[in-house]
């Protein structure tokens, strides 16, 4: 016994030794795992913190107030902040978009017994400038003794400070509605009522003894409900999975929220429908009477009312609320006055609760003007995303009836490219339509231009002729592209005018009205055909004469007069000094009268010109002689060959060549005309920038040197590389010559520099 | 002309005069030398553009004494080095901005970097220093790995973080070592202000 207690007491020693020694080794194996992270350079400490999960920032913020202050230097950003409430705390996750959440630190609440049991260290966590007693057990703090409300408002500050957030998430289950939990969250954008499942233990129960049925669902009552709201004021979307009870107040701010999803019945239903002033909702009709229904999509396909909402979706669970007469009868009148866009962009706010494309259950009805003829009487509170259009569908549809959007719904970059046709192109229009053919009553949705609803009739034939139509109208308008103005005469009468007859006359008519209006008698400047009758009588007068005297010309050297005006230009007389011919009549421009005679030409009779081209749009104008299709012309070609080309310049053929010219080169004008008369706001004309080369002159700056072969006996060779092309743009004249005088300097230091070689 | 039809020329492969790769050498702050090939030192951006500005031949580098980097150590240098020569060739990645940044270490990577704190943290310095991004990213990977499932208490000592109280005395103290020394330049001003001088100095 004594030598055991003696060997008991020799091993004291010893055991000390041996705990030294792992004390040693613990305390060495510490100090080669520590690491100086703020002796590091700033840009690598902001490296391993962005190397680090949410998580880890959030756990490392609150190690010190200067690596709070580090962090916060940066603010890393978090698109969606989703904070989960439920009966022991929050669950905060950082939402990714096609990744499971991450969670970055849940909070719970712990009694005093708790931790005595379960030996955790017990910690001092400052968290906005107050410690909170807490234990730390993976990414969960567990506070002790203090107030939820007090927690959940400094976490969510010290986040605030910790991260750029875009929007919150905020999901509530009706267990904590119901029994008052309010959580202290800010700036809320999105909230997710959970419908609450019944307690666990009783359902065990309900399952083991078979006593009864189970206990009904706590409901959260509409005042409670609307209490929330009130609270979030920046709510963007709500969606509710549990049941409501009782009505809602007119003045709720829950009408006000631009995205509402209910996913049960409720009773307040059709209260609310009069009363939503968002942009969309989602309900379940089962409470709804189908007059209820008519009525509200009446007044919202009518503008009436519903301003903002852009789409509807619905759920019922016994019958088509919505069925194919009700739609036929009631809503087609109606429906043809809309103007909407193709497609609806669907905004994917509180993601958990929407409804998702490829899952969701198809609405009964989905469809909205978002832009309807009357003006917005409230702005809504953010500016609905360029609307991308749903069409109507019905509930059943026949199969041959209705085209359904939805499932072509086009990607982003498609809508994106949808968006910007849309506002180049007129918003089609969307009716309902009978078919005509088929004896019973189905209906079709179809896309329409507004110039293609001005023609009427409903039939698929009509569909058909009208189809076609378009099809020649593009195709011709791309053969008009190609071959430009050389389009063959011979085909013009067999083709269809690419414009329309009636706009062409309009816009002509309304051209020469508005010239008149701008005309001034007294302007001296002004050029002004001189009157053609008196003029080609005193020229026929003046003929005779000339056949006697044959007058030699003497060739022209000096193009203007003393005074300056150039030579050709010859006023007329003043009343009084005016000679009369052998007929009595006047001679108001002797020297025109006398030209005219010479080269025995006569004025056109007053030209009316709205006539002409009335005759030219309805192919009576005459054509006169013209050319053949494949002439060439060749300026080196024998002189009978040459005059022999004279025949097609005779007064027909040039008046119909000019009227031809001008309304094919005025379709840009009268397309823009007819979009102005139909109150379609005007497309801004491209100007032609100041950069960009002129078609023509490309090809010739290719080549360094051509000839111009418009003369016979000469011919003039340009030498381009010594020519200096000048671009001058009157809008901005001072670029120009900066412009200019730029390339003059570079032209004349090249210059400088070849010389230099050279020598 | 074919392929085949073209005249053979016997051609003496030893005249051919062969392209020889370029060492650059370096010398580290204890005078360590080290030779690094061309394509190796394009992993750093400092070093690339240093010897692009230097335009050294084959021959410059031979002759003229190596280039000293005077803030790095041998034991680490060599490391920087291995790494560059292990990588070379490799495209350098860029900053697409997401956090968490995703960032997987290769096996040889994770091998190197199996070294105590002190020479890792010395490695991430020289990374810096130099601009070799990968590296960089590879070794604050590391370093953001040890804070996996820490509690903030953790944490601090892994990081040598100082408590807010900690932070507080540190700051008290080097504030009253400042004083001292302010105190004795009031002292001396005062003094010979007494003994009649108008100005301090």
């Amino acid at each position: 016994m004594a030598y055991r207690f003696l060997s008991w007491l020799q091993g004291i020693p010893q055991f000390f030794q041996y705990f030294r020694y792992t004390k040693s080794l613990i305390s060495t194996n510490v100090n080669q795992k520590r690491f100086k992270l703020l002796s590091l350079p700033l840009l690598a400490l902001k490296e391993i913190l962005k190397s680090m999960s949410f998580s880890e920032i959030f756990a490392l913020s609150l190690c010190s107030t200067k690596m709070l202050n580090y962090i916060n230097f940066w603010r890393f950003p978090i698109d969606c902040l989703s904070i989960i409430v439920d009966q022991n705390g929050l669950k905060v996750y950082n939402r990714l978009k096609h990744k499971k959440d991450e969670h970055i630190f849940s909070t719970k609440c712990t009694s005093k017994h708790e931790r005595l049991f379960r030996f955790l260290e017990i910690m001092n966590v400052r968290v906005m400038g107050t410690d909170v007693q807490c234990i730390w057990e993976k990414d969960c703090i567990q506070y002790i003794e203090t107030t939820d409300s007090f927690i959940q408002l400094a976490i969510q500050k010290h986040l605030h400070q910790l991260f750029r957030i875009s929007s919150i998430d905020l999901e509530l289950s009706e267990n904590n509605i119901s029994n008052g939990v309010h959580p202290n969250i800010l700036n809320v954008t999105d909230l997710l009522v959970k419908k609450a499942l019944p307690p666990a233990h009783r359902l065990i129960l309900a399952d083991e003894e078979e006593e009864g049925p189970i206990p009904p669902n706590p409901k959260i009552k509409s005042n409670v409900l609307e209490e929330i709201i009130e609270k979030y004021r920046n709510l963007k979307s709500l969606r509710c999975h549990g049941d409501i009870d009782g009505e809602l107040s007119p003045n709720s701010k829950i009408f006000d929220i631009e995205e509402v999803f209910f996913d049960d019945v409720y009773l307040f239903a059709p209260t609310f429908l009069e009363s939503f002033e968002g942009r969309m909702v989602r309900l379940r009709w089962g409470e709804v009477f189908e007059n209820d229904i008519l009525r509200f999509v009446n007044k919202w396909i009518s503008g009436k009312k519903y301003l903002n909402l852009e789409m509807v979706g619905t759920r019922h669970s016994y019958h088509p609320v919505i069925g194919e007469r009700t739609t036929l009868n009631d809503l087609r009148p109606m429906a043809v006055q809309w103007q909407r866009p193709n497609f609806y962009e669907y905004r994917r706010r509180c993601r958990k609760g929407s409804v998702s494309k490829s899952r969701g259950v198809p609405p009964s009805l989905v469809s909205a003007p978002s832009k309807l003829p009357s003006p917005r009487s409230t702005p809504s509170p953010n500016p609905p995303p360029a609307p991308s259009g749903v069409l109507p569908v019905l509930s059943k549809p026949t199969a041959n009836g209705i085209k359904d959007p939805l499932p072509n719904l086009p990607s982003r970059e498609e809508k994106a490219g949808n968006r910007k046709k849309m506002k180049e192109k007129e918003p089609p229009r969307t009716t309902y339509r009978k078919k005509k053919n088929s004896g019973t009553q189905s209906c079709s949705v179809e896309l329409k231009t507004s110039s293609e609803n001005d023609g009427g009739g409903g039939s698929k034939e009509d569909k058909k002729k009208s189809n076609s139509q378009g099809g020649t109208r593009r195709r011709k308008s791309a053969e008009n592209k190609s071959s430009g103005s050389k389009e063959s005469t011979e085909n013009d009468e067999k083709t269809p005018r690419r414009f329309d007859k009636e706009m062409a006359k309009s816009f002509f008519q309304y051209v020469m009205d508005s010239r008149k209006s701008r005309k001034r008698c007294d302007d001296a400047l002004l050029e002004t055909m001189p009157e053609s009758s008196q003029l080609n009588s005193s020229a026929r007068a003046l003929r005779k004469k000339m056949k006697k005297t044959l007058k030699v010309d003497q060739p022209e050297t000096n193009f203007f007069k003393p005074n300056g005006d150039p030579i050709w230009m010859f006023p007329e007389l003043p009343v009084g000094e005016r000679l009369k011919d052998e007929n009595g009549e006047e001679i108001k421009n002797p020297e025109l009268a006398a030209a005219l005679a010479e080269n025995n030409i006569e004025i056109e009779e007053k030209l009316q010109l709205i006539d002409q081209i009335t005759n030219y749009v309805t192919y009576e104008l005459e054509k006169g002689p013209v050319l053949s299709e494949d002439y060439e012309f060749d300026a080196f070609a024998p002189l009978e060959t040459l005059k022999s080309n004279n025949e097609c310049f005779d007064q027909k053929s040039m008046t119909y060549n000019t009227i031809k010219n001008m309304v094919e080169g005025s379709g840009g004008a009268i397309a823009r005309f007819s979009s102005k008369k139909n109150g379609i706001e005007e497309v801004a004309r491209p100007n032609r920038s100041q950069e960009e080369p002129l078609p023509s002159s490309s090809s010739a700056a290719s080549t360094e040197l051509f000839q111009l072969k418009t003369c016979i006996m000469t011919s003039i060779t340009f030498d381009l590389k010594n020519v200096i092309r000048v671009t001058y743009d009157r809008h901005h004249p001072i670029t120009s010559m900066k412009k200019f005088s730029k390339k003059l300097n570079s032209t004349n230091s090249v210059e400088q520099t070849t010389q230099v070689e050279k020598d | 002309m074919s392929v085949e039809n073209a005249p053979v020329v016997d051609v003496d492969e030893a005249a051919i005069p062969v392209e020889k790769k370029m060492y650059y050498r370096f010398e580290s702050n204890d005078k360590k030398e080290f030779r690094v090939s061309e394509l190796a030192i394009q992993q750093s951006e400092t070093l690339n553009r240093l010897v692009e500005a230097m335009g050294y031949t084959s021959e410059d580098v031979e002759n003229k004494p190596a280039i000293a980097i005077e803030n790095i150590d041998g034991k680490t240098l060599k490391l920087v080095f291995q790494w560059c020569e292990h990588h070379k060739g490799e495209a350098i990645p860029v900053d697409d901005g997401s956090v968490p940044k995703i960032v997987e270490i290769p096996e040889f990577d994770a091998k190197l970097m199996d070294i105590d704190n002190g020479l890792l943290f010395k490695l991430i310095w020289a990374a810096d220093y130099l601009n070799i991004v990968q590296l960089l990213n590879v070794s604050c990977k590391k370093v953001a790995n040890m804070a996996q499932g820490k509690t903030p208490a953790q944490l601090r000592r892994v990081y040598l973080l100082p408590s807010d109280e900690e932070d507080e005395a540190a700051k008290r103290a080097a504030q009253e070592a400042q004083d001292p020394r302010a105190r004795e330049v009031e002292e001396e001003f005062e003094e010979r202000k007494r003994q009649g001088g108008n100005s301090f100095f």
